[in-house]
């Protein structure tokens, strides 16, 4: 079940209206009804895996516990170990199986050698990126004493199913969720007024600004040989907001919609497009999986303890597994190297931290040194986005090869007038509500509620206009 | 929660009266359109004795303008590009709810396409700028152009391109009076182009059902059925008129064109496969004998 779907706009409304029809019996009834509803918003998709996720779940609170229960750390670690290597275990043949396949075939191939192994047919459960690494940070802070195993199964099931952030994040911690899961929940007039507020603003950054990018990206990307280099830089700039409003916007809708249960979210975007360098883009941009990847690998590697070398070593090893996070293909690796190559100067300089704070915090406009280091940063982001767009590297570094030959200097053979405008009213919006937690959430609610519902009801009519046949969100194929 | 709930309900009715006010715009929208045939389809104000259906083949290979004169019953043509078979049906269908039921249809078969799974398309964009009439928005629901919210919201009925954007006219759009879609006689536009001749491994069942299916209507409705096969400029697929038989009943009957159209020079054609002006007069006149020789 997509957000974007009709489907989705009949089934939220009567599960909140159940949801909070249960608030004066036990809490164990609201968590049950979220539970029913989780499997079913996942099982719309395919209930054949709902038993692969509950497998899952089972096998994580199981080994949870003999962790917590254990006295001897050799039984400790075997529970330890079980879970993690089941748990990428499936990742692994879901996900990476054949990538590994084809990649040895062609590396043998290379050799002039010709291996013969099978590959898998079987689809990739949406999400299964997401709910492992639930499990595993969950297993890990376990094995690493720093949370009580959870004796509650339906609780626990709930963390890792729990609806708006099933299939494609943010990424939660059990530090974080598991303790809301298990309080009374309230329902204030604030939090109804921003839930609805945020995914009013995730639905427009979906539907209005990826969807409608993704129209102008797509035939760029599927067809790179018929445009200039102009065009081309179009498209991967189009693309560069399609996949900012895809992702960013499914993470809006699913804390809005938490938000209307009484439950907290932990945030995944921060306006990374005004970041100054691109330390800070990591910083903003899938804030739930890079601050997992720093807890999980990157600090258990040593972090910036170590000397030079070691942080570079593993600045590099967390952007590759990140990259490969994403997707088995070599573009994605090629993505995550990129990026690292992008951070080393900041590393090398001990200039990584020097922007923690949003851009002009203090002010209406950047400096003019911000607005440079913002249009740097954008920039090498777009070019980076390409190897995460293209079929294959070869297709990526064509792309970029043509987009700095001299057809960039010709005017480009598509320019919607009336998607640069909406980009432009975007980027504005964003601008404006940057110092909130997503862009609409302090804007205009000291003005008078005519202005605000006025603009409510331009982002719905836009939504109504724009909305076609429901694209996917490009984060669940991870 | 009241106060919370109290505020949604004033924000939907506020958003409710917003939304019927966009009638007015839905509405506006067919008056922008060059090619308004199907807003004449569904207002009922055709009323042709003869009517033309098809894909482009029809709209700009037969001229009803010339037929009415010829055969002196009034004629239409609802030829649009790029349509299949099934699309075909379903204008019938509504030219039979909301017109008086034609003597004669004249069905121009698109050789070699007619049967293809790959050519030709159900096209909902032509119907999108006349949404505000409901059979077209429960046809552009039903086939997944537009959401089931359109059921009900105006907002949900339109998209900013049918909204917001006039289109122009072109050769491609621009009708006559009776619907038919003259190409102009100008330089020849298909050198080097060939079709590749029909098979049976790319038919479609579904076309070849809908097929079968406008014929069922047509014998329901009392309507002669015309299968009229017009000239490309290539020699003619023999594999695809065989084909086209034998999905005919016995009492539709098939004319396949008889006059020599290819001629060195490209004399008669637009491109290799739609006729000029020139080309389709002839073509009109021999479907007009063929009409008044088989009454």
């Amino acid at each position: 079940m997509l957000f974007n779907t009709f489907t989705f706009a009949w089934f939220f409304p009567l599960v909140f209206v159940l949801y909070w029809l249960l608030q004066k019996k036990d809490l164990k009834w609201q968590n049950g009804l979220l539970i029913v509803a989780s499997y079913y918003f996942y099982a719309c998709w395919n209930w054949k895996f709902l038993f692969l996720l509950i497998f899952s779940t089972a096998l994580d609170y199981a080994s949870g516990i003999q962790i917590e229960k254990s006295t001897s750390e050799k039984k400790r670690k075997f529970w330890f170990w079980l879970s993690i290597l089941i748990n990428l275990g499936f990742l692994g043949v879901f996900k990476y199986y054949n990538f590994f396949v084809d990649s040895l075939v062609e590396l043998f191939a290379s050799f002039g050698v010709s291996l013969h192994l099978a590959t898998l047919q079987v689809l990739l459960p949406v999400g299964i990126s997401f709910y492992t690494f639930h499990g595993l940070s969950y297993v890990i802070d376990i094995y690493k004493r720093r949370i009580a195993a959870e004796r509650d199964f339906v609780v626990y099931s709930l963390f890792v199913s729990y609806f708006p952030l099933l299939v494609a994040g943010p990424i939660e911690r059990a530090t974080h969720l598991l303790p809301q899961l298990k309080q009374k929940r309230i329902f204030t007039y604030e939090q109804g007024v921003s839930g609805l507020r945020q995914i009013l603003w995730g639905l427009f950054k979906k539907i209005v600004i990826a969807d409608t990018c993704a129209q102008y990206a797509n035939p760029i990307f599927n067809n790179p040989e018929a445009y200039s280099g102009s065009t081309l830089f179009m498209g991967a700039l189009f693309f560069t907001f399609q996949i900012y409003g895809d992702f960013s916007g499914y993470s809006d809708i699913a804390l809005g919609t938490s938000r209307l249960l009484g439950i907290e979210l932990l945030k995944n975007f921060s306006f990374p497009y005004f970041s100054r360098d691109i330390a800070e883009f990591w910083r903003r941009w899938h804030i739930s999986l890079s601050t997992w990847f720093k807890d999980y690998v990157y600090i258990p590697l040593g972090g910036s303890q170590g000397g030079r070398w070691m942080q570079i070593r593993n600045t590099f090893i967390i952007f590759l597994v990140s990259g490969f996070w994403h997707g088995a293909n070599w573009t994605f690796i090629a993505w995550g190297f990129l990026n690292a190559l992008y951070f080393l100067p900041l590393l090398l300089t001990n200039k990584n931290r020097s922007h923690v704070e949003i851009v002009a915090n203090h002010s209406m406009f950047p400096s003019f040194k911000e607005i440079i280091g913002m249009g740097i940063t954008f920039l090498l982001t777009v070019f980076a986005w390409i190897f995460f767009r293209a079929p294959s590297v070869s297709d990526a570094l064509y792309f970029i090869q043509k987009i700095c030959s001299k057809s960039v200097l010709q005017w480009p053979t598509v320019r919607p007038t009336f998607l640069i405008v909406l980009l432009l009213f975007f980027v504005l919006v964003e601008w404006w509500g940057r110092k909130g937690n997503f862009a609409l959430e302090k804007l205009w609610v000291k003005q008078s509620r005519i202005l605000r519902w006025s603009l409510y009801l331009l982002l719905l009519v836009l939504l109504f206009l724009f909305q076609g046949e429901p694209e996917t969100f490009i984060y669940f194929q991870f | 929660m009241k106060k919370w709930g109290l505020h949604i309900a004033l924000f939907s009715l506020c958003f409710l009266v917003l939304d019927t006010g966009y009638f007015w715009v839905l509405k506006q929208i067919p008056v922008k359109q060059p090619d308004r045939r199907l807003e004449k389809l569904i207002t009922g104000k055709i009323n042709a004795d003869i009517l033309i259906l098809g894909s482009s083949r029809a709209a700009h290979n037969l001229l009803a303008e010339e037929l009415e004169k010829q055969v002196h019953q009034s004629a239409f043509n609802l030829g649009f590009r790029g349509t299949n078979v099934s699309f075909h049906l379903q204008v019938l269908q509504w030219y039979l709810q909301k017109n008086k039921t034609p003597k004669i249809l004249v069905y121009v078969a698109d050789v070699p396409f007619l049967f293809d799974q790959e050519a030709l398309k159900y096209r909902t964009d032509l119907l999108l700028p006349f949404v505000c009439y409901s059979e077209y928005n429960k046809e552009l629901i039903r086939q997944g152009a537009l959401s089931k919210l359109a059921y009900g919201l105006n907002f949900a009925k339109s998209t900013y391109q049918t909204a917001f954007t006039t289109p122009r006219k072109t050769i491609e759009n621009h009708t006559d009076t009776r619907g038919s879609n003259p190409l102009p006689v100008e330089k020849y536009r298909g050198n080097g182009d060939h079709f590749v001749a029909h098979k049976k491994i790319v038919e479609d069942s579904k076309k070849i059902e809908d097929f079968q299916q406008l014929q069922k209507l047509c014998k329901k409705n009392g309507i002669q059925l015309v299968v009229a096969i017009p000239p490309n400029n290539e020699p003619l697929d023999v594999a695809f008129v065989s084909t086209l038989k034998e999905q005919c009943w016995p009492s539709t009957a098939c004319y396949t064109y008889q006059r020599k159209y290819t001629t060195p020079n490209h004399r008669y054609f637009y491109d290799v496969s739609h006729l000029n002006q020139l080309g389709a007069n002839l073509f009109t006149q021999e479907i007009s004998t063929f009409l008044l020789l088989n009454p």
